[in-house]
């Protein structure tokens, strides 16, 4: 009766009538039946009743069906197919091998996908689609090929937010199964389990079964640096404590060096005994910062053998060290009043913190019965000159020979300091410079003049005449003779200072170093006017020559020049000078008596690189990135009077810090970042530059420019991050992969195939065609029941019923 | 740390040597070259007042010269050249940081511009020596010194420098600071900008420094003769060397070294 052209069917019944109406037909034929059966209760001849019971049924059946109007429903039907959707875990923990060094998490996974392509053939058969997404910090489809692919593996993952994304894109479509491939390793909200709220709202509201596969490791064996505990800034000399977790898996009783290194060069080393299946080990280093900067430190633990993975055994993260104080060793070879009134501003600034040396007596002195007489000690040669050198901002070499009092060893590693960074300035004397002997000595490499080789205490080194220095065209736009912001002012104060008497003779002012003051008559070796005061630098360390002991006077001889009482019976210069303080350095605030104290603050801010005299600077949007996430950088070029240098022309070199090859342009996204680029600061004296994405690690970013003050070079550290929670323990957890499994409905496996998971059939229909069939429509239908309903009547009276 | 070059053996030798050279009172030291400039080098400027003769002529040149022998500190050579001369109204007195006003007698006050011009001195940075030659405390020049102290530094009284002062240990270890005489047992001082701008002694510190011609004390010390000459010489030493270094021996690098030597002395 059905044709093949049909593929469903059912009977309607009814359908045309209000359902309160076809419910009073069926009661009413209820009852007239229930009527007709109460009534023959009790009725002696039993077949008889049974007989007017099956009329009355039969009749009232006929008209009910009549009523009814039943009809054969045809339709032609087919199934929209609906999706199965395969999320394969793409993050770095998939890189994972097993102790016994076969294949990969993702090598796995990627086997089982190409062995299921049959599988995925038949359910496309059967009406199903077959979508493969990769997740880690997100979800993205992708080629089968491709889903675990090791290369631009996810640096997180996270599992609940990627099937809520799943819901989203399958809102109002059909899925008929999830599948989830994984090594159970959360680091979004989920984590370690169980599953949160959210995640589970996510299962509830896909309306499929979500099957989990773990592509995981019985047993895994790995050692971890899974987390740096460090400030992000110390104070220079303040001892900070900086911590790391180690974790391990399955290397019970090895004992391994973890060790603290700075820019590549290890500081500091523990070893540590690991203990248990599993555990958990802080180590912590102490580390005091001698000189400011940043630093690129990194946390290792070696690699063992058969471990799951060896990237995650070292973390890299930057500190970034800054002064609290300038620590200052002023070491003179002899009291005199330059010295005096140098230790006296000095110990007066409460940014400074001062350390002195001094030579009271020599070889040469008499010397008392009892030494013990004397508070003097012994010129603590190596404790200030190698032990402590480098907690130093800045040496003053005041009038001080090295001969003596066996330095002569540790001017090699003077010079070293000063050109890693450091600083040094030189003040004139019978015992400085040439005179003291230092022409032959490491420290020339580094002073900003070129010596004569003169033996030590050589007159021919010095002049003894009275002068005025004068100020060149380069200092007048130099901080350190900053005297005054405004430029003619500046000249004027250093006309009116009291003379200078005696001066160390050089060769010359070092090419690239600025001379700043000259003598106004005497020449130097090469015929220039004979330099009294030259700034340079010296590798990534600054010096400075002051080629005279008399500079004091700029300072007593002038306060006492500018004559008379001060109002109020006391000193202008005590009544809250600030900054050094005091009534002595601040002699003569308002007159010439303050420029030995303003030219030392400047000197000593210019050596130490005091960033509030940079006239480049570079500041990046922040210290830390994330991976892909762009590096911005701000320059600002100023002019020596603070003001914003427009137009000015900055080069900026990106260079990685933390391994020793240029890492620029490696594994980046979004194209390769320049290596060196150049912009041009617009009228606010600023300029933008974005680096773009930067590969995680260190990188160093260093901006080069010529100022109207001369080359200037900034440098600046930043750190792109890779998520590092990824990596901290990398066994696999299949109680999360179970879970999200459980509550879907769906099947947990720990490895295997993917036959036979359970996928929901579709749900969509589309009907092509449609016919309805009338049943028992006929007329004679009712002339039947209306005959049954005849003879039953007849039959009941004729028995004497009712 | 810090403070000499301190070569073992022969020290016995080279005092008695030395001593030697002080007897036949040379007061010329050609020895070391110097200092490249005049005012390098270290000088005193001894103040003249009107009506205050020096009663000691001669003190601060020998004080000069055992400078040159026992310590680092270059000096001019001729003695003539290291004590100068200087009236409070010297256009050169702000040459001279270090200043010594002695006198045995009551003086008169110096003008107000002069008492001026004196503060200025004392209060960006210079330093002020004065010894009383009266050979008693409490005498005319006492309260002359006094009066002039209240001028030029009001509110700034001379008190008693303690015995923990770094003044004390400077150069020498010392416990007091004994003159020609012992009028008082201790040593006064004015505190400015945390530092002594003056020093007071009422011991005749000068007197026990002078020779004559022949190269014979000018003057006995009493009670302690010779011993207590020399303590005169090495707190002369210390004033000096404290005005030079200030509180250079307090840092903490030399304390333990100086306290451990304190203690073996007493």
């Amino acid at each position: 009766m059905i044709d093949s052209q049909w593929n469903d069917w059912w009977i309607s019944l009814g359908g045309h009538l209000p359902p309160g109406l076809l419910a009073l037909l069926c009661a009413a034929a209820g009852f007239a039946v229930a009527l007709s059966a109460v009534s023959l209760l009790g009725a002696r001849r039993p077949a008889r009743s049974a007989l007017l019971v099956a009329l009355r049924l039969g009749g009232v059946g006929a008209c009910l069906l009549v009523a009814l109007e039943p009809a054969l429903e045809l339709r032609q039907v087919s199934s929209l197919p609906n999706q199965v959707a395969i999320l394969v875990d793409g993050s770095r923990s998939m890189q994972v091998r097993p102790p016994d060094g076969g294949p990969s998490r993702a090598e796995r996974a990627a086997a089982l996908l190409r062995g299921s392509a049959p599988l995925f053939d038949r359910w496309r058969q059967d009406g199903h689609r077959v979508d493969v997404f990769r997740f880690g910090e997100s979800l993205a489809p992708a080629p089968l090929d491709a889903a675990v692919d090791a290369a631009g593996a996810a640096d997180a993952t996270r599992t609940g937010e990627a099937l809520g994304e799943l819901r989203a894109r399958y809102a109002g479509r059909d899925l008929g199964a999830a599948i989830v491939l994984s090594d159970g390793i959360d680091n979004g909200r989920i984590g370690r389990g169980p599953l949160d709220a959210e995640t589970r709202a996510v299962l509830a509201g896909l309306g499929a079964p979500v099957h989990t596969v773990l592509t995981g490791e019985p047993h895994v064996r790995d050692l971890s640096v899974s987390a740096v505990l460090a400030d992000e800034f110390a104070f220079v000399r303040t001892p900070i404590k900086i911590e790391a977790i180690i974790r391990q898996r399955g290397l019970a009783g090895r004992v391994v060096d973890v060790t603290l290194s700075r820019d590549g060069r290890t500081v500091d080393g523990r070893a540590v005994e690991l203990g248990g299946e599993a555990s958990e080990h802080r180590v912590a280093f102490d580390w005091t910062p001698d000189h400011p900067g940043n630093f690129v430190f990194e946390i290792a633990a070696p690699v063992l053998g058969g471990e799951a993975l060896g990237e995650n055994n070292a973390q890299v993260f930057t500190l970034k060290v800054i002064r609290d104080r300038v620590r200052v060793l002023h070491v003179c070879g002899r009291p005199s009043w330059d010295e005096r009134f140098l230790r006296s501003l000095l110990r007066r600034d409460p940014n400074v913190d001062l350390v002195s040396f001094f030579i009271l007596r020599t070889q040469e002195d008499m010397e008392p019965l009892d030494a013990r007489e004397l508070s003097l000690i012994p010129f603590p040669d190596k404790e200030i000159f190698h032990d402590q050198l480098r907690s130093f901002d800045l040496l003053v070499f005041h009038n001080f020979n090295y001969l003596p009092y066996k330095v002569e060893p540790y001017l090699a590693g003077v010079r070293d300091y000063v050109e890693g960074g450091g600083a040094i300035a030189m003040v004139g004397g019978d015992l400085s410079f040439g005179s003291g002997g230092y022409g032959l000595t490491p420290l020339r490499d580094v002073l900003p003049v070129e010596l004569d080789v003169l033996p030590p205490g050589e007159d021919r080194g010095t002049s003894t005449d009275v002068f005025r220095a004068r100020l060149t065209a380069e200092g007048r736009g130099h901080p350190v003779t900053s005297l005054s912001l405004d430029a003619r002012e500046n000249e004027v104060r250093w006309t009116v200072l009291p003379p200078l008497e005696g001066l160390n003779r050089v060769h010359r002012a070092k090419p690239g170093t600025a001379t700043l003051l000259v003598h106004p008559s005497q020449k130097d070796g090469t015929g220039r006017p004979a330099p009294v005061l030259v700034a340079g630098t010296a590798g990534k360390g600054r010096a400075l020559a002051l080629l005279t002991d008399s500079a004091w006077q700029w300072g007593f001889l002038a306060a006492g020049a500018a004559g008379g009482a001060e109002p109020g019976g006391r000193p202008a210069g005590e009544s809250g000078s600030g900054g050094a303080g005091g009534a002595e350095t601040a002699a003569g605030a308002s007159g010439a008596g303050r420029a030995f104290q303003r030219f030392w603050e400047n000197a000593i801010r210019w050596l130490v690189r005091d960033p509030a005299l940079t006239l480049l600077r570079i500041e990046p949007d922040r210290v830390e990135y994330r991976r892909g996430q762009p590096v911005g950088v701000r320059i600002r070029t100023l002019r020596p009077d603070y003001t914003p240098a427009a137009g000015v022309e900055v080069t900026l070199a990106l260079a990685s810090a933390d391994r020793p090859a240029d890492r620029a342009g490696e594994d980046r996204a979004g194209g390769k970042p320049p290596r060196e680029t150049r912009t041009t600061t617009n009228q606010d004296g600023e300029a933008r530059v974005d680096l773009g994405a930067l590969a995680p690690g260190a990188w160093r970013i260093s901006a080069g420019a010529t100022l109207e003050s001369g080359a200037a070079i900034e440098e600046q550290t930043v750190l792109v991050r890779a998520e590092w929670r990824e990596l901290e323990d990398v066994a696999s957890r299949a109680d999360v992969l179970r879970e999200i499994a459980n509550l879907s409905g769906g099947w947990f496996r720990d490895g295997g195939d993917l036959e036979g998971l359970r996928i929901r059939p579709p749900r969509e229909r589309r009907i092509g065609k449609q016919k309805t069939v009338e049943l028992w429509s006929h007329p004679g239908m009712l002339a039947l029941g209306l005959a049954l309903l005849a003879i039953e009547w007849t039959l009941r009276r004729r028995s004497g019923h009712a | 740390m810090g403070g000499q070059h301190n070569p073992a053996g022969g020290s016995r030798r080279r005092f008695l040597a030395l001593a030697g050279l002080c007897g036949a009172g040379a007061l010329s030291w050609p020895r070391r070259a110097l200092a490249i400039g005049d005012r390098s080098k270290f000088r005193i400027g001894r103040l003249a007042l009107p009506g205050l003769p020096d009663p000691r002529p001669g003190a601060l040149p020998r004080l000069a010269w055992e400078l040159e022998r026992r310590t680092s500190l270059v000096v001019p050579a001729e003695a003539s050249q290291a004590v100068v001369d200087l009236r409070l109204s010297d256009p050169d007195l702000f040459r001279h940081p270090f200043l010594v006003l002695s006198g045995d007698r009551a003086f008169a006050q110096p003008p107000d511009e002069d008492t001026a011009r004196l503060r200025r001195h004392l209060v960006f940075g210079g330093f002020l020596l004065c010894d009383s030659a009266e050979g008693r405390a409490g005498g005319g020049f006492d309260e002359s010194v006094r009066r002039l102290l209240q001028r030029v530094l009001p509110g700034d009284l001379p008190a008693r420098i303690a015995d923990d002062h770094v003044l004390w240990r400077s150069f020498y270890v010392l416990g007091g600071a004994p003159g020609r005489v012992q009028a008082a047992p201790y040593v006064e001082g004015v505190e400015r900008d945390r530092r002594l701008a003056v020093v007071y002694s009422q011991n005749d510190l000068l007197g026990a420094w002078p020779r004559d011609g022949f190269g014979r004390w000018l003057h006995d010390v009493v009670p302690g003769g010779d011993s207590q000459r020399e303590l005169a010489f090495r707190f002369g030493v210390n004033v000096v060397m404290y005005a030079l270094c200030l509180d250079y021996k307090t840092e903490q690098a030399h304390i333990e070294y100086i306290l451990k030597r304190r203690r073996q002395l007493r």
